[in-house]
Parts: C-alpha cells; structure tokens; sequence
C-alpha cells in the first residue's frame, strides 16, 4: 500500500473526535453509498490509497494504522472507540458495527473493549430486548473475532457472559475456549459455567466435535491430565455431567499432533491419559501418579518433576497395593471387581 | 485531458493499452467504452480541481460500483464448471453465522490458522453453510471473476507434487497481485449451469487493478487471460507470461441453491513479482513500467491519441 507522507501528516495531526467521525461515516460510506461523492470524502485524505474490492476493509486501514505515529495511533485507536460506542445509535450502526470492532481486533486496540461491552450487554444480552436477524448477525461476528484476543478485561467480561441465560447458546463454545486459551487450567471450572448452554448444545449433532477440536490444539494433555479429576465425572449421585466432554477428548486427542501418543482411556468412573511413544517409561509412571494424586492426598509426597522420578517410581512400586487397595475403597469395589481397565492392572504389572 | 493524465505514468498507460486492445478486439462495444470514460470523465471535472493519474484510477475504479456500467464485453458461454478465488473473510461473511459459530471458524483472517481448514471444509459440506442473503460476487460492483474449475484443480495437484505453496502459485497465475503474504485464500467452485451471465472481462471491470491484461489479438480463445505473475519478474524478454482463462460473471444469489463446492487455497507466503516491498512508489513504478511493456509492446505513439480515433472524447 503507497501512502503519501502529506496524507500520513493529516491523519497523524487528527483528533479522537475528528476519528470519530471519521470511521462512523467513513464506514457507513464505504459500505452502503452508490453516490461517488459520498465516496470521495469517505476516509480522506486516504480515500484514494484503498482498495473498494478484493481485500477487506478492516484490514486495509489496519495497514494504515501501522504506519502512523504514537500520537495519530492513540488519536486512531481512541477515536476508533469513541465510534463503537456511539455507532448502534446510527441506523446503519448494525451494518458497521462490526467492521469497526474487526479492526480494534486487528490493531489490539484496548480501547475499544470498554465500549464494546455495553453494546453487547444492551442489544444482544440484555433479556427484556429481542434482537432482529441483521442484529443476531453482527453481535455473532463479534463475539467470534473478540473471543480470538487474550486480553484480561475481556476475560472477566466471558466469565460473567458464559452463564448468562440470554447468551445465545451457540457463542459458548467460542467464549468457552477464550477462557481456555487465557487459564487452560480453569477449563473444568469454565465448563461448569457453561453447562446450561452446552446441555442444549448437546441435543445438536456438531456438538461438542468442533468445540473439543480446537480446545485439543490450545490445552495440552499435561493440563487437561492434572486438572481431569476437577471435572465433574463422579460425584455423589453417580452422575457424571462432564463425561460427554472426555468422550469427544478421546475421539479428538487420537487424531491431534500436539497429543501424539497420548491416549485417554475412559473407564467409566475414571479418566486415565496413557502415554505411549514416544515418551519414556518416567512419563509414563508418572503420568498414572499424578492421576492418583488427584484422587487422594495420600502420595502428595511424590513430586512430579522428571528429575526425581526414578524416586516416585519405587515409591509408587512399594505402595502399589495400597494405592490398588485406595482406589477400591474409593470407588466402593469389593475384591472380586474386575480391575477397571488401566490403572491396576498396571499397577500389578510394574517391576522395579 | 483524461487519458492524457493517464500518459503520464507507467500505471495509468496501463488503463489505456487494455483499453486500445479491447477496441482494436472488438471485445467490447465502442459506445460503452465512450459512456464509461465519459461518465469517469464528468465526474472528475465536477471536482473542479487538477487530477493525478491515481485520482482516474480511482474513479474508474469507484464507477464501477454502477452496475450500468459492467459485464459489457462480448458475453462467454462454457459447459465447463467455474472457479473464483476470494480472501477468507469475505468467503466467512458469506456464511451463515451459526454454522461459523458451531465450526469455530474466525472471522478475520489474523487469526486463521491451518487447524480451521478442516472445520471450514467440513462446514461447506452443511447444506446451510451460506447465509441466505449473500451472493457469489461483490453486491456493489454485481460481478465475480472466474476461471475454469479444472484448470485450478490440475494446478492444485502439480502444486501438491511439486511441494509447491499453492496459495503463491494461484495468486501468481491468476495475476491478483493485492494478494501479499498472510493473505488467506478459498476457491468456490461453481457449475456452469448456475452461471446467468459471463463475459470477457475489459479495463472496465478491472477498475484500478495494475496486472489486467486484455485478451491479446492471436488468442484463439473466446476467454480473457490472465498474466502470470511468476513469469513477468524478473524483467526479461520473456512474452509467455500467459496464466489461465478468466471471465466476469454476473453475482450469483444464493436464495435458490446452488451446487457449490469450497475448498481452502492456503495463505499467501511471498511477495508478488519479486518484490521487496509493496509500499515503495518507486519499485511500484518499475514493475508497471515493465508490465506495460509486456502487455503494449513496441507502441510508440500515444495510447491517448489512438483511442481517441476510435471513440469520442475529450
């Protein structure tokens, strides 16, 4: 993109309130007017440097963003968030309203998350108002591109959103896996927040396959193994709301990279990741460890670190029996119960 | 004084070498042509003010939002099926919202990774996956450009063979140069019995595109042709720069259903022509002035002056 330095000197000299006004009919401008003259004065001096067709718009003026200096980007980005809060005002708002936040995304304009929350809260979640389809439309846009940017404010924004009764069911899989990439440890706890809507989500054939999908290629088996005894697979009442998540966990991890040589094994009251090669007997041991660990406090003793496995690994050899013996009672199993598939067979079949 | 403006640099002789080639062709009508540039031409003078070259290509660019305009050049009939290549987020804005909700697939582009292909595949195949509203095509200008379907999928496979970056090769043989890196690509591809109206494309439709190439004199082909950026760079005497067969269609609602199939192109890794840079006005001029060569030849009288023998204008 060839920018003349004249045109870079207007738009680093602009105001917030000038940018302002610059996006809002700049946008409204670009996208609906058939009047040329409309267009000559949408996002002047620039008009000219951007393209109408072929590549998008938001990211064209991103492009622009990038050349400007620290002041006209403060300018560009305040103003930017100025537009959003005022652009559901406009009739066109729901047509532009989206544009805008798109480039606050491209360009991690902070700004704009401040004034994009109240939009979203007022028209879209708010439940004594109905939305029309054009709006439903713009506030799913926007909420797929937000939920891709790791930023603390919107985080806390999602850990109130996801549990909100309003929120349109099909937006808790994107805010779900924005937590999940922000504290992938939490996710049995953002799982537990969204569970109204991934009970109805449940009913649909796609769901939970591309949710689990995506969550396989930013939550490493190392988390999902230490914080699997969190998730809600037995409880009191025998109940095990969060079983359908390790299910697809265990269709999804076999075709992943990131979780090559992992395997989840589902017993029914117990989720065992195995690995195989390429890791090493340590890893192995020690992955069934720490799956003990999170159901008794008894071994907390036995670090997890690779360097003091050879430690963990005789420890864990002498107190086989008794750990066999735990998880029976655990579990209420009496001694003629089959061995659940996976941890104490294995147990019997260590050698020092 | 219009196409005298455009004389006075590399990008504007361009304009004018296509649009004495599609005259000298007979490619499209000399009344639209002359209704075309007349209309880019009152429009300027209405500015009351001296134009650039890139104020003409701006407005020609910016008139062809007027459909009344567009898709003048000699209509194309084919029974062989279409392929158009688009950027990522205009192919996801054409989706339903739901179905881009459910198949977790972003909306922009900076955020797409290979990992979405698959589910934005797998979405295609939904018999919902477009939003009813949208069409194949920009709704402004009512036109896509095309090329033929098995054209791209042969070049796909050699691209696959050869371990070669297809994103680059198809952005390089169709001649879309504001395709630079991180750009991500999907093709539609489209039967030819969903095809209303197709025609050979003109400097018309190519708006301020600098690598539009009208059909040259010999081609044997009803088609217009890309030129293959892959071949024009590095400068030399090199004429087969020729890419693949290209047409405009009519925008294609998709109220009524369609037999479409998508497929994910990749993202874009290099520069185009082998250029260092894209914002550097002179290596910007250097690479047009060579293009215009290839595409005008030896001519050495002005473009202007001989255009202006076929068509009325000032």
């Amino acid at each position: 993109m060839i920018i003349e330095q004249t045109q870079l000197d207007i738009l680093n000299h602009q105001t917030t309130d000038q940018y302002a006004e610059w996006f809002l009919n700049g946008f409204r401008d670009w996208s609906s007017s058939d009047d040329l003259d409309d267009l000559d004065q949408a996002f002047a001096p620039i008009q000219n440097v951007l393209s109408l067709f072929d590549i998008p718009l938001y990211e064209q003026l991103a492009e622009i963003y990038n050349k400007l200096t620290q002041t006209g980007q403060k300018a560009f980005t305040t103003g930017l968030a100025q537009a959003i809060s005022r652009c559901m005002q406009r009739p066109e708002g729901v047509d532009t309203l989206w544009q805008m936040v798109y480039l606050g995304v491209s360009i991690e304009a902070e700004s704009i998350i401040d004034n994009i929350i109240p939009s979203i809260n007022k028209y879209y979640l708010d439940p004594s108002e109905s939305f029309d389809e054009p709006t439903f439309d713009t506030f799913n846009r926007i909420i797929n591109v937000l939920s891709y940017w790791d930023h603390p404010k919107l985080n806390n924004y999602w850990l109130w959103a996801i549990h909100q009764p309003s929120l349109p069911s099909d937006d808790a899989s994107p805010i779900f896996l924005a937590l999940c990439r922000s504290h992938p440890e939490n996710f049995p706890y953002y799982l537990f927040l969204a569970s109204s809507h991934f009970a109805k989500l449940l009913k649909e054939s796609y769901f939970p396959k591309y949710m689990i999908r995506e969550f396989v290629t930013i939550v490493n088996w190392d988390v999902v193994l230490r914080n699997i005894p969190r998730l809600r697979l037995i409880d009191p009442l025998r109940k095990q709301p969060d079983i359908w998540f390790c299910r697809q966990l265990q269709k999804e991890t076999k075709n992943n990279e990131n979780w090559y040589g992992v395997n989840m094994i589902l017993t029914g009251l117990l989720t065992i990741i195995e690995l195989n090669e390429p890791f090493n007997i340590f890893n192995y041991y020690s992955t069934i460890i720490r799956v003990f660990f999170n159901f008794t406090d008894q071994f907390q003793a036995v670090k997890e670190s690779r360097s003091n496995m050879e430690q963990a690994y005789l420890f864990f050899f002498n107190k086989a029996n008794i750990i066999q013996k735990q998880l029976y009672d655990l579990f209420g199993l009496n001694k003629d119960f089959t061995p659940i598939y996976g941890i104490p067979k294995l147990i019997m079949n260590i050698q020092p | 004084m219009m196409l005298e403006t455009l004389e006075e640099s590399c990008s504007g002789a361009i304009v004018l070498a296509n649009i004495k080639q599609a005259l000298a062709n007979g490619d499209i009508p000399p009344k639209d042509v002359e209704k075309f540039l007349k209309a880019c031409q009152d429009h300027l003078t209405k500015q009351n003010k001296e134009f650039s070259v890139n104020d003409v290509l701006n407005v020609m660019e910016k008139k062809i939002k007027n459909k009344e305009f567009t898709l003048k050049g000699k209509k194309l009939k084919t029974s062989k099926d279409i392929s158009t290549i688009m950027h990522w987020s205009f192919a996801v804005e054409m989706m339903n919202p739901t179905i881009r909700s459910r198949h977790t697939i972003p909306a922009i582009q900076n955020k797409v990774q290979p990992k979405h292909y698959q589910n934005f595949v797998e979405a295609a195949n939904e018999s919902n996956f477009f939003s009813k509203k949208v069409c194949i095509g920009d709704k402004k200008r009512g036109f896509f450009w095309a090329t033929i379907r098995d054209d791209v999928n042969a070049l796909r496979t050699e691209c696959e063979k050869n371990g070669v970056n297809f994103a680059n090769r198809i952005r390089d043989i169709l001649g879309l140069i504001h395709f630079i890196p991180k750009a991500c690509l999907v093709e539609i591809q489209i039967e030819a019995k969903s095809v209303k109206k197709m025609t050979l494309p003109t400097f018309i439709e190519a708006g301020k595109h600098l690598r539009f190439k009208a059909r040259s004199s010999s081609s044997t082909s009803d088609f217009g042709q890309t030129c293959d950026l892959g071949k024009t760079c590095p400068p030399n005497e090199n004429n087969d720069h020729h890419g693949l067969p290209e047409a405009v269609v009519e925008c294609i609602s998709l109220e009524q259903p369609h037999r479409l199939q998508l497929k994910i192109v990749g993202c874009v890794k290099t520069l185009p022509e082998g250029r260092t840079n894209m914002d550097d006005p002179k290596e910007q001029e250097s690479h047009d002035c060579h293009f215009l060569k290839l595409i005008a030849g030896s001519y050495e009288g002005s473009l202007a002056e001989a255009i202006k023998k076929v068509i009325n204008i000032n």
